[in-house]
């Protein structure tokens, strides 16, 4: 195994597509930082700020944004060019084991995917942190595009699930390309297997935050009119606000099975979309937050869906011939 | 001693079988010769035995280890091979290619080392040109050098003079009989230039249709191949009774009304005998058969 890994490490080392994908890598970090820049320049948003150290940290992670797709799709296409390069063919021909080749390849898609993402999150965090500066106290925009605030546990929790979804991401994206053997079917298959992991979390999850907030405004509605009441002398304003009262009730009443039914779904996905924790983005009283359900049915889809790959990815190659 | 054996080897893609129970024996420090018409399962084999592919049924034996014995994995590191294409990293330069090799073979070859495989092949003047760069025949170099990097016991070529001009392939053949003659490596080598392959191989294995049809020894078919006097006449009966007159018993009559002489007999003399009993003489020549005549022979007594 240790000898797989050298040997990659060296092709690596001296392969010049490498190196070209780590330049455009940068060039797209320096892309997005400009990007923020301009809009925190045009924006001007009150009491948020786009382009801060903490914002390009959360951003730069996310592997259905920016350059994260592109992360998958450079392992998947390491990973088929082993196999029409020839070299697998060779290394079965030396003796190396079929799970040992898989394991290395596995390996070696983990190191490419972390070093790709090492260069783009730090050129990203560095560069708004200079700019922008890493103040936890003020707002910026996390991954569903709202302004919150960033909480030191948000984002060490963040980047332990970012890592381990990576994890997961790169062992999906081996079991495909050793499945597929050809780039044809497998970069369509890793980009609809990411993107539509992350819309169902963004979308469930923004679903969720606006019935909640429509329940909120209806409760600051009915709180704002009980207190008109108390003070209210005018008969037919005291009809408007008891109206408006019940007509908040109400809509509390229809909304609220909803609501519970859209948590009873959300926790059903976060079990089983690996992506959920980091697209979806609760924020409380203006602090984005994730709770430890999420937290940690996080890591345990992502370590369930990286080793079920990883094992079916080993036991088909065991099994398939190889040209 | 058999350095591979097969035992009743099958092996089928979509219930198709193209390898009918193979029993091949290809023994220690010989170039085994496998001829065999295109699809008729000499890749195959090749591929069976190297691990690329599992067989659907039967085993094989390789340096006396059966191909589900763990410690198999560890012989093969004393093999090499050449399957279909060579396998290469075409961003990578001739010498960088030598090393990503050696590198999960676990060997460590020296600059100098490294230089001397590529004269070896011919390939001392590439420099830093990358492999995608590479010519047919220069690629097919380089896969034979990198073949050479562990050091083998056992090499698997197919059809490796394929993209070699005729220099290449007098200077692989060459190289072929040295490692074989010198360092007693094992060679099973696959080539539709037979001519080619009768200089080098001291052993056959016939296949045709994913059947093993013979295996037999460059001796043996020397004698097999031997000179023959074929006669065409009017009378087949008649001549086969002056034949024997002649003092031949070792002939055959073909279909078309050709008899083929196998014992030296002179062409006066079967000339005399056959106008002394009035035959009719329509042809007579007389020839040596071929590996390729031998093959199809054999592929048609097969049929």
């Amino acid at each position: 195994m240790s000898r797989l890994l050298k040997a990659f490490f060296y092709k690596i080392s001296k392969d010049i597509t490498f190196r070209i994908t780590l330049i455009v890598g940068a060039g797209v970090a320096i892309f997005m930082i400009l990007l923020y820049f301009l809009l925190d320049l045009f924006l001007d948003a009150e009491g948020m700020k786009m382009l801060t150290g903490q914002s390009m940290l959360v951003t730069s992670f996310s592997p259905a944004q920016n350059f994260g797709i592109a992360i998958p799709i450079n392992v998947v296409s390491f990973v088929i060019l082993e196999f029409t390069q020839g070299t697998i063919r060779n290394k079965i021909i030396a003796g190396h084991s079929k799970f040992k080749i898989y394991a290395s390849l596995y390996l070696s898609g983990l190191v490419l995917a972390f070093s790709l993402l090492l260069m783009y999150v730090g050129v990203c965090t560095l560069f708004g942190t200079i700019i922008g500066g890493f103040d936890l106290d003020v707002a910026t925009m996390v991954g569903t595009g709202m302004g919150a605030k960033l909480s030191a546990e948000f984002i060490i929790k963040f980047v332990v699930l970012s890592l381990l979804t990576y994890t997961s991401l790169v062992s999906f994206a081996v079991f495909i390309a050793t499945v597929f053997r050809s780039m044809g079917p497998c970069i369509p298959l890793v980009m609809i297997g990411i993107f539509g992991l992350y819309f169902l979390a963004v979308i469930l999850s923004t679903v969720i935050m606006t019935t909640e907030s429509i329940i909120d405004g209806c409760n600051a509605t009915i709180a704002d009119a009980t207190l008109q009441l108390a003070t209210e002398a005018d008969p037919e304003k005291t009809k408007a606000l008891e109206l408006s009262i019940e007509m908040s009730k109400q809509t509390i009443e229809t909304t609220k099975p909803t609501v519970d039914t859209l948590h009873n779904v959300e926790n059903i996905v976060k079990c089983v979309d690996p992506l959920y924790a980091i697209s979806s983005s609760t924020i409380k009283d203006g602090v984005a937050t994730i709770d430890n359900y999420t937290f940690f049915t996080g890591i345990g889809s992502n370590i369930f869906y990286a080793a079920a790959f990883f094992i079916g990815g080993a036991c088909l190659f065991k099994k398939r011939d190889v040209k | 001693m058999d350095l591979i054996t097969t035992n009743e080897l099958c092996k089928s893609y979509s219930k198709k079988l193209v390898i009918d129970h193979v029993n091949m024996h290809i023994p220690e420090s010989s170039i085994y010769g496998f001829v065999g018409e295109n699809g008729s399962g000499k890749t195959t084999i090749m591929r069976l035995l190297t691990g690329l592919a599992e067989p659907t049924s039967g085993t094989y034996e390789l340096f006396g280890l059966k191909n589900n014995d763990p410690r198999i994995y560890e012989k093969r590191k004393n093999i090499s091979a050449i399957v279909e294409t060579t396998s290469l990293v075409p961003t990578l330069t001739a010498k960088q290619n030598i090393r990503y090799y050696e590198l999960y073979t676990g060997i460590t070859l020296t600059e100098a080392d490294r230089d001397a495989l590529l004269s070896k092949v011919h390939l001392e003047n590439v420099n830093n040109k990358k492999v995608r760069n590479f010519s047919l025949g220069m690629r097919q170099r380089l896969g034979i050098a990198l073949a050479l990097v562990n050091n083998p016991k056992l090499m698997f070529l197919d059809e490796p003079m394929n993209g070699l001009d005729p220099e290449g392939i007098a200077e692989l053949r060459d190289l072929l009989i040295e490692l074989n003659q010198k360092d007693g490596i094992t060679v099973l080598i696959s080539s539709h230039i037979l001519s080619e392959l009768e200089k080098i191989a001291t052993c056959y294995g016939f296949i045709s249709h994913g059947k093993l049809l013979e295996e037999i020894t460059a001796q043996e078919l020397k004698e097999r191949c031997r000179k023959s006097l074929m006669v065409k006449v009017d009378n087949i009966e008649k001549a086969e009774k002056v034949i024997k007159e002649l003092g031949s018993l070792d002939y055959k009559v073909s279909p078309n009304g050709e008899i083929k002489i196998y014992d030296n007999l002179k062409i006066k003399d079967v000339m005399a005998g056959l106008d002394a009993a009035g035959i009719n003489l329509l042809g007579i020549n007389s020839s040596e058969e071929s590996v390729e005549e031998y093959y199809l022979n054999l592929i048609k007594e097969g049929k």
